[in-house]
């Protein structure tokens, strides 16, 4: 069996394994938890004065938990029914459908996350190409900075970035997709006012992420600098900048595209808290709006497509390793 | 004969914290244009560093601190980077040891002799460089299928065999080889061995061969220059050095060869090379010389002097 | 350092003892950190409890000489919430980071030593929970349950802090299981959980101390991530909690500045001090990988 398809079973099959694992995982979540879920929400829904449609909600819940079946019937007619897109109805804005709710705030989401990580990846990997090949104090210095800003948490400096910027400096929106009042349209004054209002978050995700990227790219490079292989390349009399680039770089990269694949989760969370500081519409400002109307629906509907994001992001990344990696294309010998 | 090399009070230092030890220390060399010379001596007796600052290959913590390296009539450690670029695989190539890491994982083995034809040559058509790769690669042994494949699809000694093949490339006139024979199979050596034989022989190329071994010298070396703890200790044409070794430390090097059929204790030579940052007074090998003159070889350290028409030995017993 | 008298391997338990306290920044990080502990404990004595109680005094006063801090929406002493949000903060991430740390170290054992299916089954397990985005599930999990209390938001996060550890310790297992001196001291008919004890502990003792300290700063990070998203303990004060109060209530916008400002600030030291403790580890355990 060559060794791409090997590698591609293996990677397929983990990630059909975690997406099967984090499906069950939240299959169970509401049934382990001690006491009739559905009793919370009844109560706090009473509580909050809710009383119409009341006696619809309650039978959405019967039929999507399927309380009155074994737990067999319902794990399987759970996963039909999220097959099909099914993912119920929002408690707190019902008749809304969580499917559709996620629609609205998954373009959001996935332009603000995907523009952000491949820009971030970018600049930082060839800041730290260029930073670990050349060496010298202010790249060292330069990397002391990042060593302290990668360990921060996303939100720290979401909130720093927003009083300087928008409170200070009133360059920027504090919050919002788009302006208060303006219709979405496909205009180009709308889509600059999205750009205007994206521009904070995508700034702080993007100086969030790319120090890891320089940090791990830098000291990869630095360490294959004193390779034999190229060593050898200078003894072959090629210029420093193709050493650089044919030599390092695209033994570098390798590892780098694996540290991509490795910190999808971590990028996701972080954007997701952001997202919330910033009141941007994406899945993570609706996952908050799930918790404080106690939208458990919403709530689990929204992780729920998530993880499958995040997982299926990951795989993505994953598979564009042996395009760059002989061994791996083409193992043995 | 032409001198092609000729090495001037050449010293390379390692230096770190507070320690420097000298890997080359002070070393003159003559090599002829057209004759294959043969470098020996211990691991770690400076040889592989010696071949590495004739290209100013050498990295920190090392750093030559002295000296000259006239090929040509032009000293290398003079040139500025482009200059030396230019010499270095066109003028001088260089067979690193252990050359199976010496290749790029990443590249086809074609695009790793392409682009330092390409950085020679500017305007080469792509054909022209297939063709002299396929020429090359009958003449080491090897199938011009070689050129599609990645490093890793290939054996040692087939890698080693691409390296040569790309030595040669660009017709150097100086092949600096560090142990090319180590690490391989014995039938893989012969081989080898034979191979620069060759190279010498049709193309004139001057070979610098640089290895421990010194069956391998006996078998095709010209000259032989012997090397103890960064210092050249003996010169001469290889068949009178193997009768008649002058210096104590060549007659032990020699005496350590295995020969099949005789039934002969093999003898090591006793002791260890000396620490380089701690270096012994005197003449470096004494502490493990048999010969050594007390009151003379401790405390002078004998210079390299002409003891006839083509011998060169360091050592007192030899004083006039 | 491996002999095998008990009394070598004690002595070289305290060798990496005295190591991790001779190493300065480990040394100045610690103190730095139970310095502000310290202080929370202080300010906490001083002001009575009754000062973080909704309306202790009029809402959001700025900074003066009775109220250092100022007051938030409630009326409540910033700097006594500060205190007391740092406090439990610190409880959380020791609750979740021991508990993880523990037992990670003790399922990457099991799993690196016997090897098997029992490490197939579990390094798989590990892996799973390492590539799910964690704070996902907290998130789903802690949606469902009415009320969190410090210790239970502890035992949450503890929940996926085991898996690095896990991979870790599992890691140094199987190279510590091939190494020469195992072998002697099984040929020399030490049982099992002497070698366990005995030989392999004191190799992976820094590392367990690494991943705790790892497992700590994660766990204060995941709480405040947490908190900030609603999430957190409602009932009592932790520096998530403080920091979801501004945000929820546009504080920013409206220039409250003493209210958002601290717990940033706060969250920024503790993360920096434990940063430093956590490259004197790393230093202990490779020397070679001095960054600073």
């Amino acid at each position: 069996m060559s060794s791409t398809v090997k590698y591609l079973i293996e990677r397929s099959t983990i990630y059909l394994l975690t997406i099967f694992i984090s499906f069950t995982i939240i299959f169970l979540v509401p049934r382990l938890v001690p006491g009739d879920p559905l009793a919370v929400f009844y109560d706090r829904l009473r509580e909050a004065g809710a009383q119409q449609g009341v006696e619809q909600m309650i039978e959405e819940y019967r039929r999507l938990l399927g309380l009155d079946k074994d737990i067999f019937t319902q794990y399987v007619s759970y996963f039909y029914l999220v097959l099909r897109g099914d993912l119920g109805y929002s408690i707190g804005h019902f008749p809304a459908k969580v499917s559709d709710m996620i629609m609205s705030a998954l373009p959001w989401s996935i332009g603000l996350l995907s523009t952000t990580t491949i820009l971030s990846w970018l600049i930082g990997t060839l800041m730290g190409a260029i930073s670990g090949w050349r060496g010298g104090r202010f790249s060292r210095a330069l990397s002391i900075a990042a060593l302290f800003l990668s360990n921060m948490p996303y939100y720290i400096l979401a909130i720093l970035l927003v009083f300087l910027f928008a409170y200070t400096l009133r360059w920027f929106p504090y919050s919002g997709g788009y302006s208060v009042g303006v219709t979405p349209e496909l205009s180009l004054d709308f889509v600059l006012n999205v750009m205007w209002h994206s521009f904070l978050p995508a700034l702080s995700i993007i100086l969030s992420s790319l120090t890891w990227w320089f940090l791990s790219m830098r000291s990869m490079v630095a360490t294959l600098k004193g390779e034999d292989f190229v060593i050898f390349a200078e003894a072959k009399g090629l210029p420093q900048k193709e050493i650089m680039w044919n030599y390092a770089v695209r033994n570098a990269i390798l590892p780098q595209v694996t540290g991509l694949a490795l910190s999808m989760s971590r990028i996701f969370t972080g954007a997701l808290i952001t997202e919330v500081i910033f009141g941007y519409p994406g899945l993570g400002t609706l996952i908050v709006i799930g918790i404080t109307t106690l939208d458990y629906f919403l709530i689990q509907g929204t992780i729920l497509l998530s993880i499958f994001a995040v997982a299926t992001a990951t795989f993505l990344v994953e598979l564009i390793y042996p395009l760059l990696d002989p061994r791996i294309r083409y193992g043995g010998g | 004969m032409r001198v092609l090399l000729k090495i001037e009070e050449l010293t390379v230092a390692y230096e770190s914290d507070s320690q420097r030890l000298l890997a080359v220390n002070n070393v003159n060399l003559e090599i002829f244009q057209g004759e294959i010379f043969g470098l020996a001596g211990e691991s770690a007796c400076g040889k592989t560093t010696l071949a590495n600052s004739i290209l100013r290959l050498i990295k920190p913590p090392g750093r030559i601190i002295g000296g000259k390296v006239i090929f040509d009539g032009v000293d290398l450690l003079s040139l500025d980077e482009n200059e030396l670029q230019k010499i270095r695989w066109e003028k001088i190539a260089y067979i690193p040891q252990a050359s199976m890491n010496a290749l790029n994982p990443v590249l086809r083995i074609y695009d790793q002799l392409a682009d330092v034809v390409r950085a020679h040559r500017k305007d080469i058509l792509d054909e022209e460089i297939r063709k002299r790769a396929e020429e090359l690669f009958v003449s080491v042994g090897l199938a011009p299928e070689v050129l599609k494949m990645y490093p890793h699809e290939l054996s040692g000694g087939m890698r080693q065999r691409v390296i040569i093949a790309m030595s040669l490339i660009l017709n150097p006139k100086l092949l600096i080889a560090d142990e090319p024979t180590t690490a391989l199979d014995v039938v893989v050596q012969r081989g080898i061995i034979q191979l620069l034989k060759d190279i010498n022989k049709k193309f004139g190329t001057t070979i610098l061969l640089i290895t421990h071994d010194m069956a391998v010298h006996a078998q095709i070396v010209d000259r032989l220059a012997v090397m103890y703890a960064g210092k050249i200790v003996e010169v001469g044409p290889v068949k009178d050095m193997f009768e008649k070794p002058l210096h104590p430390y060549t007659q032990m090097l020699i005496a350590s060869i295995p020969r099949a059929g005789e039934k002969r204790r093999l003898s090591g030579i006793p002791g260890l090379p000396p620490d380089l940052r701690k270096l012994p007074p005197g003449c470096l090998f004494h502490p493990r010389c048999p010969f050594r003159i007390l009151g003379r070889c401790d405390s002078i350290e004998p210079e390299l002097k002409q003891v006839s028409k083509d011998r060169k030995v360091a050592c007192h017993l030899y004083d006039r | 350092m491996a002999g095998t008298s008990s009394k070598g391997k004690s002595r070289s338990l305290i060798k990496s003892l005295i190591l991790i306290r001779r190493n300065s920044k480990v040394t100045y990080g610690a103190i730095a950190y139970l310095t502000a502990l310290v202080l929370s404990a202080a300010v906490l004595t001083i002001y009575p409890p009754r000062s973080r109680i909704i309306g202790y005094a009029d809402p959001l006063l700025p900074p003066s000489p009775q109220h250092p801090l100022g007051t938030d929406i409630l009326g409540r002493e910033i700097l006594a919430l500060l205190a007391e949000a740092a406090i439990n903060s610190t409880v959380i991430g020791l609750i979740a980071a021991t508990i993880g740390t523990l037992a990670g170290s003790i399922i990457g054992f099991l799993s690196g030593y016997y090897g098997g299916k029992i490490d197939y089954v579990l390094r798989i397990l590990t892996d799973v929970f390492l590539s799910v985005p964690s704070l996902l599930f907290l998130i789903l999990i802690s949606s469902l349950v009415r009320t969190v209390t410090i210790v239970q938001m502890g035992l949450l996060i503890a929940l996926f802090a085991w898996s690095w550890p896990a991979r870790q310790v599992r890691a140094q297992a199987l190279s510590l299981k091939e190494r020469d001196f195992i072998y002697l001291s099984e040929l020399s008919g030490e049982s099992r959980l002497e070698i366990i004890l005995r030989e392999m502990m004191p190799h992976m003792i820094p590392w367990m101390t690494a991943n705790f300290v790892n497992a700590f700063i994660s766990a204060i990070l995941t709480e405040a991530g947490l908190s900030i998203l609603g999430l957190g303990p409602q009932t009592e004060m932790t520096l998530g909690i403080l920091l979801w109060w501004p945000l929820n209530n546009a504080a920013i916008y409206r220039g409250l500045w003493w209210w958002w400002l601290p717990p940033v600030v706060a969250l920024i030291y503790l993360f920096f001090t434990l940063y430093i403790v956590q490259l004197g580890i790393t230093e202990i355990i490779n020397p070679r990988s001095k960054v600073i």
